[in-house]
């Protein structure tokens, strides 16, 4: 299943780990479970205000946020608030885990030996804790960086400029605020890149893990880096159409919001296939290679 | 897989189908129907001749299939007005006003509501051009629903008017009224919302006849009134902080006046977050004063 040309080429491997995608589904099948998951959730918010999920999330949403997100269609500027929460816990708990399920999956496939979703979720539950302590690990990572970058962002702000290049980077900072935030999270993937394979294939806890993860990374952090970058692109177009929605009552109905999310969950789910493939089909080889 | 795969997207579509179908009938949908509707109308405001009359006529179904819905819901008040403003886009004035009067009839006992459509009514004959019929039904609002929102706007607004026609003395009779009006709702109604609604709109008053003095003082009381009590939002006070200020240094010139009432803020609500926030507030007004000071003490060569 590795591929056969040097490793160095990441259009190759992200190619070959397409390829691997499609002709094994097994591998993809936990990143299906995840959309499906988000969307469920993502639903359940959807219709939060609704009878009858009024009932238990109507006092919430009043308390929390005020009784106009109860009424459409101000419900759809809290609707992407409440999903990015959620998004938390479903990555810490759940998301991961299938993850690890799934680079569980390339290992064995890569063995030859017989695997099936029941099977692989079983082998991996024993290293649920270490699995969800690392994904913690990560998103104190990205808030950290998210913290930076808001120091940035004040510092920017005092820039009094109107022209010239502290212009162009008050701008940049200010304005780029959601690239900005994906490239970070390009930047936690990549520094984080194999910590769920050598927990899931080396059966590391997550301290052990995390070790050889940075030494792995001091002669590939790069390259890791391209990995992670090339898939993530797809995602811009995304990014630019939530962007530039316009404003609740400026022409386009509310409820499209909504299915810029779902487009989100679609698009990202793909693109972490894609990497965690990619990324586990490198560590591979990288043993063989040993 | 592929069954497991199906299943989940039936899942997704079922709960789908399921919610949406327990909230038929709910005011989400009505509320989506409002939405919907009024923006659509806000287009066809833009150039109403260029539009079909059957295009208004299916608004005004929705909202009369939103009113028939919940007959008693605050989107039926709403749907109402709506169908109102569609004749008024079509300069239909006439029309206009029997609509609305349908809906001030059929709901007598919703002051904020009669309010707001005899209001309505009394715009639709300033757009005929018909100033008398226009004061009365004003008139009539400020009688019948004093206490509204809309109802505590309209002895200045009536003000206004005139000012606006060139009537000066009848103005300044208005207002003279207006300030009496106000200030007998505030003193009727201590500690309580209303009165500060009612100190502001007499601040706005005062604000529109440059009488700088009473407006500073008036706000200052509001802003001392309403402390903890949240009668205000945090929008609203820093307005009223701003006006204070601006008011005091720009036409009264007056720094001790703005730092009287911050003090007697301190000194009443010592406890409250607010008050850290006009302490920094008069160590500003500090500075700005010693400033100001230096300004004039330097010669003109």
């Amino acid at each position: 299943m590795t591929p056969e040309r040097s490793a160095k080429n990441v259009i190759d491997l992200i190619r070959f780990s397409l390829n691997t995608l499609f002709q094994n589904p097994l591998i993809a099948y936990p990143f299906v479970i995840i959309a499906f998951i988000q969307l469920f959730v993502l639903e359940i918010f959807y219709f939060a205000p609704r009878y009858p999920l009024s009932i238990f999330f109507g006092p919430l949403i009043r308390t929390l946020y005020g009784e106009g997100y109860l009424h459409y269609p101000y419900n759809f500027i809290l609707l992407p608030k409440m999903f990015q929460y959620a998004q938390i816990f479903i990555y810490i708990f759940i998301s991961s885990f299938l993850i690890a399920v799934s680079v569980a999956t390339i290992e064995y496939i890569n063995n030859d030996k017989k695997v099936t979703f029941g099977m692989m979720v079983k082998k991996m539950l024993p290293q649920y804790v270490h699995i969800c302590l690392a994904s913690i690990f990560m998103f104190m990572a990205i808030f950290g960086f998210l913290k930076l970058y808001g120091l940035a962002y004040d510092r920017a702000s005092l820039i009094q400029s109107t022209s010239g290049k502290f212009y162009l980077i008050k701008r940049l900072v200010m304005e780029g605020a959601s690239y900005i935030t994906v490239l970070i999270q390009i930047l936690v993937t990549t520094i984080f890149a194999y910590v769920i394979t050598l927990i899931a294939i080396e059966k590391r806890k997550v301290f052990s893990a995390l070790w050889k993860n940075f030494r792995y990374l001091r002669t590939t952090f790069f390259f890791i880096f391209s990995m992670v970058l090339i898939p993530t692109l797809f995602y811009l177009p995304v990014l630019v159409l939530r962007d530039n929605m316009p404003i609740l009552g400026n022409g386009m109905f509310p409820s499209l919001r909504g299915w810029v999310i779902v487009l989100s969950i679609l698009v990202l789910t793909a693109i972490d296939s894609i990497i965690y493939t990619a990324v586990t089909s490198f560590y591979l080889l990288k043993q063989e290679h040993r | 897989m592929k069954k497991s795969v199906l299943v989940m997207l039936g899942i997704l579509v079922g709960v789908f189908l399921l919610f949406s179908l327990l909230d038929r009938n709910g005011e989400y949908g009505a509320e989506q129907l409002m939405w919907l509707t009024t923006h659509r109308l806000q287009e066809f405001s833009h150039d109403p001749k260029s539009v079909p009359d059957q295009a208004f006529d299916a608004l005004e179904k929705n909202f009369e299939a939103i009113i028939k819905r919940d007959p008693q819901s605050e989107l039926a008040l709403q749907a109402y007005l709506s169908i109102g403003r569609i004749y008024l886009v079509k300069r239909s004035y006439g029309i206009a006003r029997q609509k609305i009067e349908e809906g001030l009839n059929r709901y007598p006992q919703r002051p904020d509501f009669c309010a707001l459509a005899l209001s309505f009514i009394g715009r639709t004959y300033e757009l005929e051009e018909d100033l008398p019929q226009a004061l009365r039904i004003y008139k009539r609002l400020v009688n019948e629903y004093p206490q509204t929102p809309v109802g505590l706007e309209m002895p200045l607004y009536i003000g206004q008017i005139y000012e606006r026609e060139g009537a000066q003395a009848k103005a300044q009779t208005t207002y003279s009224q207006a300030i009496d009006h106000y200030r007998q709702l505030a003193d009727e109604h201590p500690d309580s919302d209303l009165e500060i609604r009612s100190l502001r709109m007499l601040a706005n008053t005062y604000i529109g006849l440059q009488k700088w003095q009473e407006a500073v003082d008036t706000l200052g009381e509001v802003l001392i009134k309403s402390g903890p009590n949240q009668y205000l939002d945090s929008s609203q006070v820093n307005l009223i902080l701003r006006s204070i200020n601006t008011i005091s240094i720009v036409e009264l010139k007056n720094y001790t006046v703005p730092k009287k009432i911050y003090k007697e803020y301190i000194r009443r609500h010592p406890q409250d977050g607010l008050s850290r926030v006009i302490k920094e507030l008069i160590k500003g007004l500090n500075v700005l004063e010693k400033n100001s000071v230096k300004i004039q003490d330097k010669k003109i060569p």
